[in-house]
């Protein structure tokens, strides 16, 4: 069985001994090592430095670095949906509501006059949307919301207590693959149905806005939170990475694997479960109460069904099983929503939907299985042909996305072409590129394949996660 | 079997045609005498306000229900006397030359005036029409009202009656009293006594108060209780009295009576409710259950069940004739069966059939199908159509007083059962059946018999869809007609399916009607949103006690 989270060069799996401990990996292959090492400084220093320096100089724009904060808040979801997804082999449809709670918590905070909400003396300086239901008064459980501390802390208390006992209760039950799935579906979409009351004094179907205006605005606001928010995810994902890899880790990936062996073996599996459970959706609030100050409004919208399900795509298309992969997942995809809503907003449904189709049938380890066959190659030292057919597909699509993110796209692609049915919008250059780049790689890959393998090389086939055959 | 099969449907077809023939088979009252009234209508123009009086006592008393339309007019100011005979002016045409032009109809015959070959044109409305007397303006409405009473047709009888005691004067009780002598339908007459009640009640002696009192509890109605309860309120002071005690007697009968009629239509309306989750899920059932594949799109099936039966419908309003419109629904059942299995198929062969096995898989790329299909109808059909229902399904059945049943809930349930019934004689009596049996229960064994496997999981696939498309018939019937409707219950059938226990059709019907019911019931007491959310919290619950569901298939794998 082989499970695409553990490293290949870490074939066996390692066992732990008597001690309990687990023994030290084997050494990586040094060109390897080599990549992996060059891959992390280029993302550290894009992200932690690049960036930053960019927009003090004003070459990026104020709008385009508040929009990559928003995203790499659905990266820090991502990182939580990947731990029990990925790792442990639950498929949560609710993240979107865990995410939404810590978002309503902040949102509290920023709409009073304490946190900058923007009140009006005619309106008794509380929000305005009470005196549509008729409240002239601040409702006292919005009161204590005031203070920024209280505010943080049931933004991730709420979520955990939520997650816990939703999570016990189900966990302990035994519902588990596909049920679980359906019941978290279920509980998202009654959070949804609830949300959307007014009497529940959130603001119903409008949800809280009218916030401090500067952050969304302000350079600095917008750096800086936009810092706290990477410094957040960069050290969420250090944690997770320590988190994984320890024995709650493995833990968590037999879980997934095996889940009666487990059993069988002394564990007790729900114990686990709803602990990860629980840090997944505390990581989900952790990135709404991120992402509510630089949004600037939070509705019900946010928690709907497709929510959930578009923020475990990010994770889909990105690689299950490795948490870098939920990351650059979840930019790819936010970016490719944007783009193509504010492009050709009548075909994102048909791409959205191609996509999930597309990421399930046709390379079900995303991106990261991309980079694996990459340093696959490397380690087997294979030609330049053989690496440029897994770096251009990669390189191109980051490319894409870097060039969009940071607003340098070159003119020339921008212009559109008109296509011959008039059902169709017009389309950009950039998108007939990328999309021939991609055609034709994977036509080149097709032939490769056909004509004969390299020697030397074993095709390892694309298994796909012990989960599902298990599940067979 | 098939001759089972077929007396069935022949039964309630039967049965439905005999409910829905109801309404008209019964017998037409008798509709008065026309009386020569041209002496009488012409009255009305006197000055005498007396003469004006006795005239609409007349007038009111020949049950000439032909005249409403000239006292109508009288109200409106639009009567007047020409030539010596009483005109009346007719809704305004359109003249290219003179512009505004009235029409000068006939009080009596309610038709035009030929003058010289020529129907006779006002350019305007004179000043000197005929004006109603202030003292005889209520007598006037009190003479439309009872006039209605004679309209032919039972709704609009019933209708009148009504009107008659809520409008509650005495004027009424003579004659509601010599209608009540005549032979009507027991409905009507219950009617009659009700209203006659009704206005006893308020303006009677102390005797006919009583009686009326006693007679109103006596035929629970619901219309007197608010008239009962004032009167109580009157009598608080002497609760002992005879009067007194009459009226609680009656108020609590009819409180009791509309808990019983509450009830019972509560009990429908869960179980059409029922009905609804059972159709929707049975093929989530089948698709999920026997065949292990979550199909997230499978509200999109329904949803284009749902616009296939439109589409019929616009067809049939565009090429046959009108007559012929109530009978689109009909053709609609087959063709939204036939698209849906059709677009079931076609998914099963080019993305479904590549993910067996992978059920979170599958969920991703059925939730990716089902924006697909969304777009795509939004892009064909547009965001704003309507379903009209065929007339045979509109309006209600009268099942007792206070108790009347909607038709196309009615249908609903029928519709249901039906399907129930089909699919199990596919399953259990059919070839077909035989093979999806073997199929989902040892593929590898199947395959080894000789069993196209692959052929047998399209065609169960294709199932399971096409029975979303005939819900899709059903749901527009009483919900709006929009791409995004199947995501509605979406959610609403997987918990169906999960809650009965997953590979058992019982289990699933068991389950939806068991959750249609919950949710009726709770919904008096809370808002509909909090009675899903209890539905949430309950299958939660259920499913500590039953985790695999309310029929789980037996085995002993940990493995399912």
């Amino acid at each position: 069985m082989i499970s695409p989270s553990s490293d290949k060069t870490s074939q066996p799996p390692a066992a732990a001994d008597s001690d309990g401990r687990i023994p030290a990996l084997p050494r990586l292959n040094p060109r390897v090592r080599q990549l992996r090492i060059s891959a992390i400084i280029a993302v550290v220093a894009l992200f932690y430095i690049l960036i930053p320096v960019l927009n003090s100089v004003g070459a990026v724009s104020d709008l385009s670095v508040n929009i990559l904060g928003r995203y790499l808040c659905f990266a820090i979801v991502a990182l939580g949906i990947d731990l029990i997804w990925g790792y442990a082999g639950l498929l949560s449809l609710c993240q979107a509501f865990f995410f939404c709670l810590g978002g309503y918590a902040i949102g509290m905070f920023l709409s009073l006059p304490e946190g900058g909400g923007q009140v009006q003396k005619a309106y008794n300086n509380i929000p305005q949307f009470f005196f549509f239901n008729n409240q002239s008064t601040l409702p006292t459980f919005w009161k204590p919301f005031a203070s920024l501390p209280f505010a943080l802390a049931m933004g991730i208390l709420i979520p955990a207590v939520v997650a816990g006992i939703f999570g016990f209760f189900i966990f302990r039950s035994r519902v588990r693959g596909v049920y679980f799935a359906i019941i978290t579906q279920a509980l998202a979409w009654a959070a949804y149905l609830l949300f959307c009351r007014n009497e529940l004094l959130l603001g119903g179907t409008d949800g809280l806005n009218n916030f401090y205006p500067p952050l969304q605005h302000d350079h600095h606001w917008i750096l800086g939170l936009y810092f706290l928010t990477a410094a957040i995810l960069g050290l969420l994902y250090l944690a997770l990475f320590k988190l994984t890899k320890s024995r709650f880790g493995r833990i968590l990936v037999a879980i997934r694997d095996r889940e009666v062996r487990l059993h069988f073996a002394g564990y007790k599996p729900y114990a686990f479960k709803v602990f990860a459970f629980v840090i997944a959706a505390v990581i989900a609030a952790i990135g709404g109460m991120l992402y509510v100050p630089q949004n600037g409004i939070i509705t019900p919208g946010t928690m709907a069904v497709e929510s959930s399900i578009l923020m475990v795509v990010l994770v889909a298309v990105g690689g299950r099983g490795r948490l870098w992969g939920a990351i650059i997942g979840a930019l790819v995809v936010r970016y490719a929503y944007s783009i193509l809503s504010s492009d050709m907003p009548a075909m994102w449904s048909f791409f959205e939907g191609g996509l999930f189709i597309a990421v399930t049938l046709l390379f079900s380890n995303g991106l990261v299985g991309l980079w694996d066959e990459l340093e696959e190659k490397m380690r087997m030292r294979h030609g330049g042909l053989q690496l440029a057919l897994s770096v251009i597909p990669l390189a191109s699509v980051l490319g894409f996305v870097l060039c969009e993110a940071l607003g340098i796209m070159p003119k020339a692609l921008q212009q559109t072409i008109a296509t011959p049915w008039s059902v169709m919008p017009d389309i950009p250059i950039k998108f007939i590129l990328l999309a021939g780049i991609l055609i034709s790689v994977a036509l080149a890959r097709w032939l490769v394949r056909f004509i004969g393998r390299p020697r030397g090389s074993v095709v390892v086939p694309v298994s796909h996660t012990a989960v599902e055959e298990v599940h067979a | 079997m098939k001759i089972a099969s077929t007396l069935l449907i022949v039964c309630v077809a039967m049965v439905i045609a005999v409910l829905c023939n109801r309404g008209q088979a019964s017998a037409m009252p008798q509709v008065p005498a026309r009386v020569p009234l041209s002496q009488v209508l012409t009255d009305l123009g006197s000055d005498s306000d007396a003469q004006v009086s006795a005239a609409l006592r007349q007038i009111a008393a020949s049950g000439n229900y032909h005249l409403i339309t000239a006292l109508q007019a009288y109200q409106n100011g639009l009567l007047a006397m020409h030539g010596g005979q009483l005109v009346m002016f007719g809704s305004p045409i359109m003249d290219p030359v003179r512009g505004k032009l009235y029409p000068l109809l006939n009080a009596l015959t309610n038709r035009q005036v030929i003058a010289h070959g020529k129907p006779v044109l006002a350019d305007s409305i004179p000043d000197n029409t005929l004006a109603v007397p202030d003292s005889d303006s209520d007598q006037l409405q009190q003479t439309i009202n009872t006039l209605s009473m004679y309209i032919p047709g039972q709704s609009a009888r019933r209708q009148a009656i009504v009107a008659l005691g809520n409008a509650g004067s005495p004027a009424y009780l003579p004659p509601l009293q010599q209608q009540l002598t005549q032979h009507h339908s027991s409905r009507i007459h219950r009617l009659l006594q009700e209203s006659i009640a009704r206005i006893l009640l308020r303006h009677g002696t102390p005797a006919q108060k009583m009686q009326a009192a006693v007679l109103l509890g006596q035929i629970h109605s619901t219309r007197g209780l608010e008239l009962l309860k004032r009167s109580w309120r009157t009598l608080r002071n002497a609760p002992t009295s005879a009067m007194a005690r009459a009226v609680r007697t009656s108020i609590d009968q009819i409180k009791g009576y509309t808990k019983l009629t509450n009830l019972l239509f509560d009990s429908f309306a869960g179980l059409s409710l029922a009905s609804i989750y059972v159709l929707i899920a049975l093929g989530l059932a089948i698709i999920f259950g026997l065949m292990g594949v979550i199909n997230m799109a499978q509200g999109e099936f329904l949803t284009l069940g749902a616009f296939t039966t439109f589409a019929v419908g616009e067809i049939f309003k565009t090429y046959l004739p009108p007559s012929d419109y109530n009978w689109y629904f009909v053709c609609a059942i087959p063709a939204a069966f036939l698209v849906s299995a059709l677009a079931g198929a076609i998914c099963e062969w080019t993305i479904i059939r590549r993910l067996y096995g992978r059920p979170l898989e599958t969920l991703l790329a059925t939730f990716g199908l089902s924006l697909i299909l969304i777009e795509l109808i939004r892009v064909v059909f547009g965001n704003n159509n309507a379903m009209i229902a065929p007339s045979w399904l509109s309006g209600g059945l009268w099942i007792m007083p206070g108790l009347v049943f909607p038709k196309n809930r009615l249908f609903i349930i029928v519709f249901c059962a039906g399907c129930i019934i089909a699919v199990y004689a596919l399953i259990r009596k059919t070839k077909l059946g035989l093979l999806l049996r073997a199929t989902t229960q040892d593929r590898e064994m199947a395959a080894a018999l000789g069993v196209h496997t692959r052929m047998v999981d399209m065609l169960t696939f294709s199932l399971g869809t096409g029975l979303a498309g005939l819900a899709g018939c059903a749901v527009p019937l009483f919900s709006t007609l929009d791409p995004r409707m199947g995501q509605s219950y979406i959610v609403e059938s997987f918990l169906v399916v999960v809650t009965g226990g997953v590979g058992n059709l019982a289990g699933v019907i068991c389950a939806g009607a068991g959750l249609g019911f919950l949710e009726k019931f709770i919904e008096p007491w809370v808002q509909p949103v909090y009675g899903k959310v209890f539905v949430l919290i309950i299958v939660i619950a259920f499913l500590q006690w039953k985790p695999s569901g309310l029929f789980a298939a037996k085995g002993r794998s940990m493995d399912h």
